[in-house]
């Protein structure tokens, strides 16, 4: 067994893997990291020179060519955005921007007021904005980028690979992964909620710690007024990452999208107890 | 996907935790990002990084490069980080060596442990049963970006004219 953690994605990056030889692991190790540095230099908002920057200033111009893999997690957003009514939307770039959650773009247009998913336009490869906005695919890239780190070390030879970025954590092959909530408040208490094989769980809260992520209710327009921590299952990261977000904003509202994606949530509310929805898995 | 549930729902129990992780020890970052060196000679540190390790990386002609151990502690959590640079002081690698909570200070292994190893006795993890994936861990990456832009001019400032 062979374990490393980098810094990506802003955050830490753990990688497991277990090959028959040891030049197998350290391939299948690579290769992960690899495929992770990949994706953040696709799909980073902060990197000027990342292919959603040039989005961000160029697609409301004019159609923009994207590599597959930025189409693949595009269109999982969108298709996410539309289940969920919008709770999940990737076009929230100019409102977080406006919060101070992330900087701005440089040279990008200044986002409409009334820009939403439904102004991404899709085709095949080519993705054109009907209005200024800026995407921000911070709700799901992470998840995306375990999850090709995971076929990487896969492909590569690994028997069995856990990829853990920073709370957004795939496992497969032979091994299982004991997955535990991080609870809100003073100290460090951690609840172990599920032994988990072959499958993806992705975390988030709100409204209980300051350092945590920022999330906007897009019914709102402003954070989620309840505080909770999530922790999403599923069968693949990408979703299990963007599934957090409706989960945050509503559990009971989210449970149908949950059973549609064969995924389930673990909801610590502020009562302190913990509930579950979704598949019963 | 398969999920076997642990937590009970309902009220929660008080589990005092925190997550520490060691990934390479110095000796394994050091043949890690210097695999042709003979030699990793210690060399003076910096006053003002009490945590900082120096070793020159060496083969039997000439200098291969330095690698930099530091540690930097955040509001929440401590990151022990080799830093392998060429002799010219260009990065060749950041690895991350160790990541310890340090909520309380003391890491203490919860009592349900145990009894998970006696559950998953049937179906063995490959990886053992201490692998504690933990949702919701937050880490701030400054601190190191910080740590490192600090020993690129240690570098520039004391190793480079050695």
């Amino acid at each position: 067994m062979l374990q490393r953690a980098r810094l990506g994605l802003g955050t830490l990056v753990e990688i497991r893997v277990a090959a028959p030889t040891a030049a197998i692991e350290q391939a299948a190790l690579q290769a992960a990291f690899a495929a992770v540095g990949r994706v953040h230099a696709a799909m980073s908002f902060h990197a000027a020179d990342s292919e959603l920057s040039r989005l961000n200033r160029e697609a409301a111009q004019a159609p923009q060519r994207v590599s597959a893999d930025t189409a693949a997690v595009l269109a999982l957003a969108l298709e996410l955005a539309a289940a969920s009514d919008g709770a999940f939307d990737p076009s929230v770039g100019g409102a977080l921007v406006a919060a101070g959650v992330l900087p701005a773009p440089a040279g990008a247009p200044t986002p409409d007021a009334a820009a939403e998913w439904r102004d991404v336009v899709l085709d095949g490869d080519r993705v054109h904005f009907r209005r200024p906005l800026w995407l921000d695919l911070g709700g799901i890239a992470k998840g995306h980028a375990v999850d090709v780190a995971l076929a990487a070390a896969l492909a590569a030879g690994a028997g069995a690979v856990q990829v853990n970025a920073g709370g957004d954590l795939a496992v497969a092959g032979d091994t299982a992964a004991l997955v535990q909530m991080r609870v809100p408040g003073r100290g460090a208490r951690l609840l172990p909620l599920a032994e988990l094989r072959d499958g993806a769980a992705a975390g988030s809260a709100h409204g209980v710690d300051e350092t945590l992520p920022v999330h906007l209710d897009r019914q709102s327009g402003a954070p989620p007024t309840t505080p909770r921590a999530v922790t999403v299952f599923a069968p693949r990261c990408a979703l299990a990452d963007a599934l957090t977000k409706p989960v945050l904003c509503d559990p009971a509202a989210a449970a149908p999208l949950l059973q549609r994606y064969g995924a389930s949530a673990c909801v610590l509310g502020p009562d302190a107890r913990l509930q579950r929805w979704g598949l019963a898995a | 996907m398969k999920l076997r549930w642990i937590a009970a729902l309902g009220a929660v129990p008080a589990l005092h935790s925190a997550y520490a992780a060691v990934y390479l020890s110095t000796e394994q970052a050091q043949r890690a990002a210097f695999p042709a060196a003979t030699a990793f000679v210690p060399a003076e540190g910096d006053a003002e990084r009490p945590a900082l390790a120096v070793w020159e990386a060496r083969d039997a002609t000439q200098r291969l490069g330095w690698l930099l151990v530091d540690r930097v502690i955040g509001r929440t959590e401590e990151i022990t980080y080799a830093l392998a640079l060429d002799a010219a002081g260009t990065v060749l690698s950041l690895e991350v060596l160790e990541y310890r909570e340090t909520h309380g200070g003391e890491i203490r292994l919860p009592a349900w442990r145990k009894q998970f190893v006696g559950r998953s006795a049937a179906h063995p993890p490959q990886f053992g049963s201490d692998i504690k994936n933990i949702v919701g861990a937050t880490l701030s990456c400054r601190h190191v970006s910080d740590g490192v832009a600090a020993l690129l001019q240690f570098h520039a400032r004391r190793l480079a004219s050695r």
